[in-house]
């Protein structure tokens, strides 16, 4: 699955998350430039493109983006790698 | 759309400067996808090989500021950056698996120019890991490969990081100024405890020590205190 997420350096949290499926490689990578372009705060708010098998899966590896904390603000569908 | 690496590099100079015109911006485009295709064939690869419970496999792409933050901190020119296409690998294990994961990675990529950058010998700042850069053509990329306390501590200072500036994590001292006192103390303190444990872990994944538990009690505290503190000050 691939994801981007929108997170907030300042409060350790996510503004915003996009899911696509393996197959949306392009359309993720527009939106990628689409949130590149429409981000007014480039210092404090970091765009990221994930790649990998499962949201779980990212919880283990880039678990700054996926805790609990950092994801109290937007919808999870997140099942806990631990 | 051709490329040279002198093109890249002028794109390079531009995203630095922060003013990109729009054939700059089609050619920053077009980059990223030919970054994103390389980044596909490497985690492809990587899942295939390592993607089931014994490691967690991930793959980043780094977006423009990013990008233009590492430019202007570094020397490095854009066709040198080879983290733009971050692959992640952490292990369940110690040494002795992230030894034989890295030679797993090697041979999975030996039709790509492949070299090993090993932050255990040389630690960047108290970072440790195996980085194994990937190139293909024009284009770079990394995979990182990290045990668990390896993992647990760049996690640690990547958290600490957001409260006392992300310098912490190429060098420079942590920013502590504007809290309170109490909160400046905590944070300090949480700084040195996380360059120590950063030691005591090299010490004990060598066998040195045996105090892992302890190791990552430490790391969880530090991380768990962040999130305190930010949800008082934020």
């Amino acid at each position: 699955m691939i994801v981007i997420v929108q997170f907030r350096r300042s409060t350790g949290k996510l503004i915003g998350i996009d899911r696509f499926c393996d197959e949306d490689f392009w359309p993720s990578l527009d939106r990628l430039a689409e949130l590149d372009r429409q981000n007014t705060e480039p210092q404090d708010v970091e765009v990221v493109r994930l790649t990998s098998q499962s949201e779980a899966m990212l919880a283990r590896t880039h678990g700054n983006y996926f805790s609990e904390y950092a994801m109290s603000n937007v919808q999870t569908d997140v099942v806990k790698a631990e | 759309m051709e490329l040279s690496r002198a093109r890249i590099d002028r794109l390079g100079e531009a995203i630095k400067s922060g003013e990109l015109n729009d054939v700059d911006q089609s050619v920053f485009n077009y980059l990223r996808s030919q970054w994103a295709e390389l980044g596909n064939e490497i985690s492809k690869k990587l899942i295939l090989e390592f993607g089931n419970d014994e490691f967690g496999v991930s793959l980043r792409l780094k977006n423009l500021e990013t990008i233009r933050a590492k430019l202007l901190r570094t020397t490095l020119r854009l066709s040198s950056l080879r983290d733009v296409v971050g692959a992640r690998i952490v292990i369940n294990e110690g040494l002795s698996l992230q030894n034989d994961s890295v030679l797993r990675s090697v041979a999975l990529f030996e039709d790509y120019a492949v070299k090993i950058i090993d932050r255990r010998e040389f630690p960047s700042f108290g970072y440790r890991a195996v980085h194994v850069e990937v190139r293909q053509g024009l284009y770079l990329g990394e995979i990182q490969i990290r045990t668990p306390l390896q993992h647990e501590w760049a996690r640690s200072m990547e958290s600490l990081a957001r409260l006392v500036g992300r310098d912490v994590r190429y060098g420079g001292g942590p920013v502590v100024d504007t809290y309170s006192p109490v909160v400046h103390n905590l944070l300090l303190n949480s700084y040195r405890n996380l360059v120590e444990l950063g030691r005591r872990i090299e010490m004990s994944e060598v066998g040195v020590l045996n105090d892992t538990a302890e190791l990552f009690q430490g790391l969880i505290t530090i991380k768990s205190l962040v999130i305190e503190i930010e949800k008082k000050v934020r």
